[in-house]
């Protein structure tokens, strides 16, 4: 059972990481947004079910789960040429590479994209990671090595070509 | 389909820089490979790939900071530093200033005790603390009390007529040094007091200017200003990023 108090204390302590989550997987701020919002009244509605001490994982792992049915609901949908929106030219010759690598994780499926952000981002052990996506601990560290292999190999070609 | 461990080939240099940049190899495995990427340029520039894979955060976590932002503006108050003593000293010295001497009593000072006497007129009962005093002024003929030596502020009586004249009592309580803000204690007291419940007296009192009464309209401008302040100030801080996402004021909502 979740107080007030603990729930309060969660939304100042998580939001930004959940937000920082989502919004490195989606690359939409605004959707971003919407789905903290979601979490958090997701919390707030099975506060009684949900054990006080884990509140972070379990707001990480719905925020993975809602991440998954909003993407599944933009596959269905077809963008609007308006909408989409060009990206910058940029004539930095210089070899950017955050760039390179959020282009490298946009490619990444879903789940090896929220393994490898939990993991970089939030400093979490694999143990938690696999709780939190239900997954075992060798199934997580598999998919970060691929997925970290991705964005390596991502980076090397990019790397040959400049 | 979840893959299993045996899929990573156990041999691989991929797995060992994995490995290596995860922190998960143990010591002896870690120096063979340093020793082994101080000679190899080319493992060395795999290794900074495999570094590179890392992600980063978009922005900087900047709780810690605003949390020593935050507490720095805490201290509430005044700060009590050189200055500050300097001005509050000047402004005690303005205020307890002695008053310069009268003609007619040259040692006390305008605004003393004795020349602020305050006639309280009340009905046919008057209150035990205030006839224990006793009446000290002049009833007029009319029953009203002089004008005559009031100084400062005297009560303007506003009973009706109907109150027979003979009847009107009147008290001189000797107050200290009469101020505007010492008047309006003293309203208050006379008519919260318990004792005075029969008749309640209305004092006005010389000299003090009455804050002007706003109108309905005007009321409204300002709580309808404030509101927009306080709109604003949320707003504010929303942009800040100091207002969480979800917090439910009032649990019966949700």
């Amino acid at each position: 059972m979740i107080s007030t108090h603990e729930y309060n204390h969660a939304v100042k302590e998580y939001a930004k990481s959940i937000f920082r989550f989502l919004h490195k997987s989606l690359k939409d701020q605004a959707a971003a947004n919407d789905l903290v919002q979601d979490c958090y009244l997701k919390l707030w509605q099975n506060r009684d079910k949900v054990n006080p001490l884990k509140i972070k994982p379990w707001l990480f792992s719905v925020a993975h789960r809602a991440m998954l049915d909003y993407l599944q609901e933009c596959s269905r949908k077809v963008r609007l040429d308006a909408e989409i929106q060009a990206p910058p030219v940029f004539q930095n010759t210089q070899f950017d590479i955050q760039t390179v690598l959020d282009r490298a994780l946009g490619e990444l499926p879903p789940l090896q994209k929220s393994i490898i952000l939990l993991r970089d981002l939030e400093g979490y052990e694999y143990r938690e990671i696999g709780e939190m996506l239900a997954l075992s601990e060798s199934q997580v560290k598999v998919y970060l090595f691929r997925a970290r292999q991705k964005v390596k190999n991502h980076i090397k070609q990019l790397a040959h070509v400049l | 389909m979840k893959p299993s461990p045996e899929e990573i080939p156990e041999n691989s240099l991929d797995l060992l820089l994995f490995q290596y940049v995860e922190g998960e190899l143990d010591a002896g495995q870690a120096r063979q490979l340093e020793r082994r990427l101080a000679t190899d340029a080319a493992l060395r520039e795999e290794l900074n790939l495999w570094q590179e894979s890392f992600v980063q955060a978009d922005f900087h976590d900047t709780s810690e900071l605003e949390k020593t932002l935050l507490a720095g503006k805490t201290t509430h108050g005044l700060r009590f530093n050189l200055s500050n003593c300097v001005l509050l000293l000047l402004l005690a010295a303005m205020l307890f200033r002695p008053a310069p001497a009268t003609k007619e009593n040259p040692t006390r000072p305008v605004g003393s005790q004795a020349e602020t006497p305050i006639a309280f007129e009340l009905g046919n009962k008057l209150a035990p603390e205030i006839s224990e005093a006793g009446p000290k002024k002049p009833v007029a003929a009319n029953g009203r009390p002089s004008r005559q030596n009031k100084p400062l502020t005297l009560a303007e009586p506003e009973l009706p007529e109907t109150q027979g004249n003979n009847q009107m009592q009147f008290a001189t309580i000797e107050l200290p040094p009469l101020t505007p803000h010492l008047a309006l204690e003293t309203e208050t007291l006379a008519i919260q007091s318990p004792n005075w419940t029969d008749k309640l007296a209305r004092v006005k009192l010389k000299g003090f200017v009455a804050p002007k009464k706003q109108t309905g309209q005007q009321r409204r401008q300002i709580i309808r200003m404030k509101e927009k302040a306080l709109q604003q100030r949320q707003a504010n801080e929303f942009l800040k990023g100091n207002v969480p996402y979800v917090v439910p004021l009032k649990t019966d909502n949700f």
